[in-house]
């Protein structure tokens, strides 16, 4: 949706525009059911609130690095519905198991660490 | 008074500078060139030492220690291991002349954590509190410095401290700095005429702060913020808890870890390295020279600088009367 937005915009009003929305874009993190640690392991998903174990609250929407989620998953555990706690992933130990591998990198800049699921 | 102090100032210089003369003309040289043969060499492990184990910080590119009152806390132990332990590292820091909080409930910043899955605890550490990793710049960085790779590892959260005293830790976002600066006038590249432009620029992850602009040093200093040290006592068994607790306090009170190789001083951290021969199980006199030096040096100077006093410090606590 908002790439369309962006575009009619940079119709409208020329290249700038479009050059002042992309960096929005950018910063907004993505936002899904069951982070698994897929993509750019520096950006950040956000879960979904999850409904409180008796309790009529949900919790809050919590939000980890894609590279933490990731190790979540490997590890085979998830957060807990307020985002304090690490438990056991309620959806078994293997779902969102992953092969992570660096690329690139130097001295400093310390690569990649790229993961995809299994 | 003053008799005394030029009494002591004469017989030091006599020391110094006449007794070689009077040692060359009253008897050959052996005495002498092995003295003096012998400070070198000590001078020349002393700085290879240095040079080997003491690491800048990544923002202010000094060498961090405690300014704040240290404050260990001991976990995964026997209620005696972790009373011995705790008062082991405060008692090692009052020796160096690192400054030691006594009370009673103080705030921990020293973490000392003995556990059987090392790894598993770091794993949480990069989930839930990745900051007590020190700084890093990405997440591969990240996973990196939360690998476990030794029985006894440390990790140093540490801060800077500008000119005027702000204290920062180092790899908290700031929110950035956004600077304005007016475009030069025209002659110099810029535009002939009118009012001048202004140019905006945001630097997300830039942080601001004092410096003196001296080449000598520039105002900043770093210091440890936090301190976790994990211990997994499975890999020590061979190891008494003096031994283990002098090695703690070691890694407690300095930014160290243990190195690729043996070092040709004697020191404790040849402890957990592969292939050295005999090496020491307790704090020795090039450790203890080392924490001496590094609280004793100036903490504003450059990392050259720190070296330098650190090299000087340690050759002359190492080899006395030099």
């Amino acid at each position: 949706m908002m790439p369309r937005k962006a575009l009619i915009l940079a119709a409208f009003m020329g290249l700038p525009a479009l050059a002042a929305v992309l960096p929005a874009m950018a910063e907004e993190p993505m936002i899904s059911e069951r982070p698994d640690g897929t993509g750019d392991p520096d950006a950040t998903t956000c879960r979904k609130p999850q409904p409180i174990p008796n309790s009529r609250f949900t919790g809050p929407r919590v939000c980890k690095l894609n590279s933490q989620w990731a190790l979540l998953r490997k590890n085979g555990q998830d957060l807990s519905p307020d985002g304090r706690e690490i438990i056991p992933d309620p959806k078994g130990t293997n779902v969102g198991a992953m092969n992570c591998t660096y690329a690139g990198g130097g001295a400093t800049s310390g690569g990649q660490m790229i993961c995809k699921p299994q | 008074m003053k008799h005394r102090t030029v009494f002591a100032l004469l017989a030091l210089a006599l020391c110094m500078f006449g007794a070689p003369a009077f040692a060359q003309s009253a008897s050959p040289a052996p005495t002498e060139s092995i003295t003096v043969t012998g400070i070198k060499e000590v001078e020349k492990a002393v700085t290879d030492f240095v040079g080997a184990m003491t690491v800048p910080t990544r923002v202010a590119g000094k060498m961090a220690r405690w300014r704040d009152r240290i404050c260990p806390i001991t976990a995964g132990v026997r209620p005696t291991a972790v009373k011995f332990i705790t008062q082991h590292v405060k008692d090692v820091a009052a020796q160096v002349g690192a400054p030691v909080d006594d009370r009673e409930g103080c705030k921990p910043n020293i973490e000392i954590v003995f556990t059987t899955t090392p790894q598993a605890l770091l794993d949480t550490i990069f989930i839930k509190y990745p900051e007590l990793l020190g700084y890093h710049d990405n997440s591969a960085q990240a996973t990196k410095m939360a690998t476990v790779t030794w029985p006894i590892q440390s990790w140093y959260s540490t801060a800077t401290r500008d000119l005027r005293g702000n204290p920062l830790v180092d790899g908290v976002k700031t929110g950035g700095v956004t600077m304005t600066m007016q475009l030069p006038p025209g002659g110099y590249g810029g535009p002939s005429g009118g009012a001048l432009p202004m140019l905006e620029m945001n630097l997300p992850d830039a942080r601001s702060g004092s410096v003196t602009g001296s080449r000598l040093g520039d105002g900043m200093s770093s210091e440890f913020n936090h301190v976790v040290i994990v211990v997994e006592p499975a890999k020590l068994l061979e190891y008494e808890l003096g031994t283990i607790s002098d090695y703690i306090a070691l890694l407690a009170l300095a930014q160290l870890q243990p190195p690729e190789k043996c070092q040709a001083l004697p020191t404790m951290l040849n402890l957990l390295v592969a292939g050295c021969t005999a090496p020491p199980k307790a704090l020795t006199s090039v450790d203890q020279a080392y924490l001496r030096a590094l609280y004793k040096v100036t903490a504003s100077t450059s990392f050259h600088g720190q070296r330098g006093e650190m090299i000087y410090q340690m050759t002359h606590s190492l080899a006395p009367g030099q």
